[in-house]
């Protein structure tokens, strides 16, 4: 079954006699080296924060490392007495491993946005109802959304009436709202974006603008309770860049 | 040195391209080449869908890979460090408790579903009953204390929250345990499959350190491979059906259930953090939130594609069948006892 296999590699013609570099392990080492390549630049650039929660910031330095020290330890072993065979369907593999490693690099820096915040669910669960009245911003801005789900969020938020808040999100507007009114939208990730539930907030009495559509602003404002929802009465809004963490952690 | 996966491979070898490694790596590196290239002419950031696809197929990738190191490093070791002798006395358990001991110890693995698969298929390998590596590789992304956790802060200030952790617990240990119990009459070579990309054979005697890069390069790269294809997938289902577009059926008893079940199985999130996107489905009951948690890391897309890639043909079905058939049993029952 094994057969000695004639290089293309030149390192081939350096190895000591009786051992050659294996073509497939070589090919095995250059994938996991690119893998491990687009974890450092993850890690390195911050854009981790583009694809995954703060709360598992750990698979990046670990992806990193661990593939890292794969691909030298796989080197290491990668001169050997009779190279294997490297066939089509191992050079295919590894081909479509190298796919996403292009894709990652290539892409733009961007975040969910409009297109995603009109297809997916909105964010109720993990919220504390006796927590609530120590919450922070951020937790009070999911709490917000969830509490047109959930009735004791919403009376537990209806006790911090006019309470004055900053949140953070992109806007979009729904079709029939007043010229006055947008949705402030923020994603919460749990683990990866693939779990992004939408934590939407409606402000009213908006002056300034127009705001349009995927704009980051930050509203500050006072809570508002109105029968089955809480609105965000804006006082202030400013437009701002995309935040280095566009989303909140789940 | 024991040899790799010592797996008689019953299909024909795989064909060689004798003299076109250079053209193998010329197009390998022209097809990344015009995938880069492509995305830069596209302006992805211009057009929504599919800057949302391509962000939804890297972080898929990006968040389940290095649970994919996990198993790889696990499995490597367990094949390089641990006797063989210890799956022997395992092998001597009387099969009966076999299956539930091996999908309790999932309480040992607290990583998600695609870590699982690797470190089952090299238990298989090393003489751990098919059913009891099965039973363990479904049921520890359901009973992890991690899992657990993550299920209760999702379900927390609910009445339902009780039911739901305790629910998604026993009922996906017991499809686990039903499923290893249907393929447990498979030996090794009627389960496993060979992996894509090889492990080497044993180097010169004792040399622990390359045989286990060699056996963790061969597990990462040949799950991976798999899990790009199954990311890809629930990537563009990720993208272009809304949330909302089950909302018609949420009331449908029965028909809801098979849906959640369904949307679980497309949506193919970690275990880790579905519990989340359960709860938030309040338009269905806890009956179809049951069977979304229970289903979901039991067979999803990416999960079905690393199955393709490791185990025979038929696996995929039988886990389905029974998968399915358990949820669908357990939840239906939970859901008439919490409603």
């Amino acid at each position: 079954m094994k057969q000695p296999d004639l290089m293309d590699h030149p390192a081939a013609e350096l190895s000591a006699p009786g051992r050659r570099w294996d073509t497939g392990a070589l090919w095995t080492v250059a994938v996991l080296a690119a893998w491990a390549g687009v974890f450092w630049f993850l890690w390195a650039s911050g854009s981790w924060a583009l694809h995954v929660s703060s709360r598992i910031f750990w698979v990046v330095p670990f992806g990193a490392i661990v593939l890292t020290a794969g691909a030298i330890g796989r080197l290491v072993g990668a001169r050997r007495p009779h190279a294997s065979r490297f066939t089509t369907r191992q050079a295919a593999a590894l081909a479509l491993l190298a796919v996403p490693v292009a894709t990652i690099l290539a892409m733009p820096s961007t975040a969910l946005g409009t297109y995603a915040a009109a297809r997916r669910g909105a964010y109720t669960g993990g919220i504390s109802v006796t927590d609530i009245s120590a919450a922070n911003d951020s937790q009070l801005q999911i709490a917000v959304s969830a509490a047109l789900y959930e009735p004791d969020v919403l009376t537990a938020l209806a006790r911090r009436a006019g309470d004055e808040v900053t949140f953070t999100g992109f806007v979009t507007h729904q079709p029939g709202t007043l010229s006055d009114e947008f949705q402030l939208n923020r994603f919460v990730v749990t683990c990866c974006i693939a779990d992004a539930l939408n934590a939407e907030v409606r402000v009213v009495d908006v002056t300034g603008g127009p705001y349009a559509s995927g704009q980051w602003v930050t509203v500050t404002g006072a809570l508002y309770p109105l029968q089955d929802e809480i609105l965000l009465d804006a006082e202030k809004i400013a437009s701002i860049p995309r935040p280095k963490h566009p989303y909140l952690n789940g | 040195m024991k040899a790799a996966v010592e797996l008689p491979v019953v299909e024909s070898p795989p064909a060689q391209l004798p003299g076109l490694n250079r053209v193998i790596a010329g197009g390998l590196v022209l097809v990344v080449a015009a995938v880069g290239a492509s995305l830069r002419m596209l302006h992805a950031d211009h057009v929504a869908w599919l800057s949302t696809l391509l962000l939804l197929f890297s972080s898929l990738l990006i968040q389940a890979i290095p649970f994919v190191l996990v198993g790889a490093v696990v499995s490597a070791a367990i094949e390089v460090f641990v006797p063989g002798s210890v799956f022997t006395r395992f092998a001597a358990v009387p099969r009966r408790l076999q299956l539930p001991i091996a999908g309790v110890s999932g309480l040992a693995f607290p990583v998600c579903e695609c870590g699982s698969v690797p470190v089952a298929r090299r238990l298989a390998s090393k003489g751990v009953t098919s059913g009891a590596a099965v039973a363990f590789m479904l049921a520890a992304p359901i009973v992890n204390p991690i899992v657990i956790l993550s299920t209760a802060v999702a379900y927390r200030g609910r009445p339902t929250a009780q039911a739901m952790v305790l629910g998604r617990v026993g009922l996906g240990l017991l499809a686990a345990v039903c499923v290893g119990w249907a393929v447990s009459g498979r030996s090794p070579r009627q389960l496993l499959k060979r992996l894509v990309v090889d492990a080497p054979e044993a180097g010169h005697h004792g040399d622990r350190f390359g045989a286990f890069f060699g056996h963790f390069a061969s597990d990462a790269v040949s799950m991976s491979t798999y899990l790009v294809l199954g990311a890809a997938v629930a990537a563009v289902l990720q993208t272009f059906v809304p949330s909302s577009a089950m909302n018609s059926v949420s009331g449908a008893t029965g028909l809801n259930v098979v849906v959640m079940m369904g949307l679980a199985g497309l949506l193919s999130l970690c275990s880790q953090s579905d519990a989340f996107v359960a709860a938030s489905f309040v338009q269905f009951g806890p009956g179809p939130q049951l069977a979304f948690l229970v289903f979901g890391p039991l067979l999803n897309l990416k999960l079905a594609s690393m199955y393709v890639g490791t185990f025979r043909r038929g696996f995929v079905t039988v886990v389905l069948i029974v998968a399915a058939t358990v949820t669908f049993a357990g939840a239906m029952w939970i859901g008439a006892l919490v409603r």
